[in-house]
């Protein structure tokens, strides 16, 4: 994940203005420092996610029965 | 009735009014008459549906005027959080987006099957907006505040229904949990909550928040009045998609065996630090209590807790997108800006964090070849002030909304189930909660223990003495 990394703020930043007029959103300048923070805590979590090694067989849990 | 009715069990009053005592309308009036008094205390309720429940308890007095036998919760007035359809109402769901909605045409399946037990539903209940919280607060309806001690929070999402039931106002309630949502109110209110396996109750006729996540459940000043409404909210319902397959299974006739046979260890790891010493000398006290010296880990809880996290970013934010793009002004700032990020959170995010929720249950099953029960801590802290933002938690400082669930959020990430046990200290006015934790579909494990606790005087619910009520 080192291309979004959490303490790189112009990332993070660079994400907002791309990504937010392509899904219809607009984060204003009040919201921008609260989705930011956010953001850098989604950062933190999805590296936690996403440097776990997984076998590529494994299911996905979307409609979950225990 | 007599001036102790706010402490009443949904059980005592069931037995008042099936054995002639009193009658379900007498209830009802004596019910709607401390909401009235209490209620802007404690602002738990945001609506009283009085001339339906009135009619609702009437119907009943005349069932058993012709000698119709009494239901298991004949007469037991209850409410449920604001996100579930009661015919006739709005169902606001925290926000004032939603509330703009036509009246719900029927009433959620849970509230139609306790209404068929016999239960009288007497209104709606205050939650953090669109259920992404932890606080009980409310930016448009204000706080529900906790009955202990009024200037702290009840705890969210479902706030209104523990403050409901530690106010007295009812004896049980229904909440949502998606990633802790009972647990929570229920550990900082000082009531029982049960947040039953994923799949096990219909979500039908209440507004989701993350489908993958979302679990109803009730809360109630007995562990009794949990099973037995549990049992009365049981069955297969083709209108939740995601409710499993199968038959009811009561719990209500099992509590008296008790913690026999049952082997029982506490969460170390993840769940032994990061919070107050009161959150894990509770455990303690519950761990003493039923002789269990037996520390097991659940392996890699913080990365499942992230992953609970990160589904959630994206489904909430998913779910909402069209309201961000219109009606972004509508919403509490709080929560519109947590579901704005989630909504520009990468794929892959929440694509591994449901792969890796297969690969914790898996972990989980394995842990429970050898434990029936887990006791971990419900909330990190006793309740923050209302209006707290921040918490200093093991030398920390964080935010309150997203991490008084900490200890929450794994346990429901998989779906296991769960009662939340409330421990007091003396001297301390505030209690918090143990997480009794079984494996999937064990229901009757987490209960049969939790009431063992009950009974043994280790945990109890507590109906807050609260000046001026009625």
């Amino acid at each position: 994940m080192s291309d979004f990394d959490a303490d790189d703020l112009n990332a993070i930043n660079a994400l907002i203005d791309g990504m937010a007029p392509l899904v219809g959103l607009t984060v204003d300048e009040a919201s921008r420092p609260v989705v930011v923070m956010h953001l850098r805590t989604a950062v933190r979590l999805g590296r936690l996610v996403l440097d776990f090694p997984l076998v590529d067989e494994l299911e996905h849990a979307p409609v979950y029965t225990p | 009735m007599s001036d102790a009715i706010s402490a009443r069990t949904a059980i005592q009053f069931r037995e008042a009014v099936a054995s002639g005592e009193t009658s379900a309308r007498a209830v009802v009036e004596t019910t709607l008459k401390r909401i009235a008094a209490v209620n802007p205390m404690v602002g738990a309720f945001t609506d009283v549906i009085a001339e339906r429940s009135r009619a609702r308890a009437d119907a009943r007095d005349a069932r058993r005027a012709r000698g119709e036998a009494p239901g298991p919760l004949e007469g037991v007035p209850f409410a449920v959080k604001n996100l579930f359809d009661v015919k006739g109402q709005p169902t606001r769901a925290g926000s004032i987006i939603n509330r703009e909605r036509a009246p719900a045409g029927a009433d959620a399946t849970l509230v139609r099957r306790l209404e068929e037990a016999g239960a009288i539903c007497v209104g709606a209940l205050n939650m953090g907006e669109y259920a992404y919280d932890f606080t009980g607060e409310n930016a448009h309806d204000g706080p529900s505040r906790n009955p202990h001690d009024l200037t702290r929070m009840s705890g969210g999402s479902s706030g209104g229904s523990g403050s409901a039931v530690a106010a007295g106002l009812v004896p049980l309630t229904l909440g949502s949990d998606t990633n802790g949502s009972i647990r929570v109110p229920a550990s900082l209110c000082g009531v029982f909550g049960l947040k039953p396996t994923y799949g096990r109750l219909s979500r039908a006729g209440t507004f989701p928040f993350v489908s993958s996540l979302d679990h109803l459940g009730p809360l109630a000043l007995s562990v009794a009045d949990l099973a037995l409404s549990y049992d009365a909210m049981q069955g297969p319902d083709a209108a939740d998609a995601a409710q499993a397959a199968r038959a009811p299974e009561p719990v209500f006739g099992k509590l008296s065996e008790g913690v026999a046979g049952l082997r029982i260890a506490r969460l170390g790891g993840f769940f032994a630090k990061g919070g107050e010493d009161a959150a894990f000398a509770a455990v303690d006290r519950v761990a003493e209590a039923l002789d269990v010296s037996k520390i097991v880990e659940f392996p890699e809880a913080e990365r499942a807790r992230a992953a609970a996290y990160l589904i959630t970013m994206v489904e909430g934010a998913a779910l909402h997108r069209d309201r961000l793009r219109e009606r972004r002004h509508d919403f509490d700032p709080d929560v519109r800006d947590r579901l704005l990020a989630g909504a520009l959170l990468p794929g892959v995010l929440v694509d591994k964090a449901q792969k890796f929720r297969a690969w914790f249950r898996l972990q989980a099953l394995k842990l429970f070849e050898n434990v029936d029960i887990l006791l971990a801590p419900a909330t990190p802290c006793r309740a923050p002030l209302i209006g707290q933002k921040t918490m200093v938690l093991a030398g920390e400082e964080m935010l309150v909304r997203p991490n008084l669930g900490l200890f929450a959020q794994p346990i429901s990430f998989i779906g296991l189930p769960v009662v939340t046990t409330p421990v007091w200290t003396a001297g301390e006015k505030l209690p918090i909660g143990v997480q009794v934790i079984a494996a999937p579909w064990r229901e009757d494990f987490a209960l049969r223990v939790a009431h063992a606790l009950e009974r043994d005087g280790v945990v109890s619910a507590r109906v807050a003495n609260l000046k001026g009520a009625a």
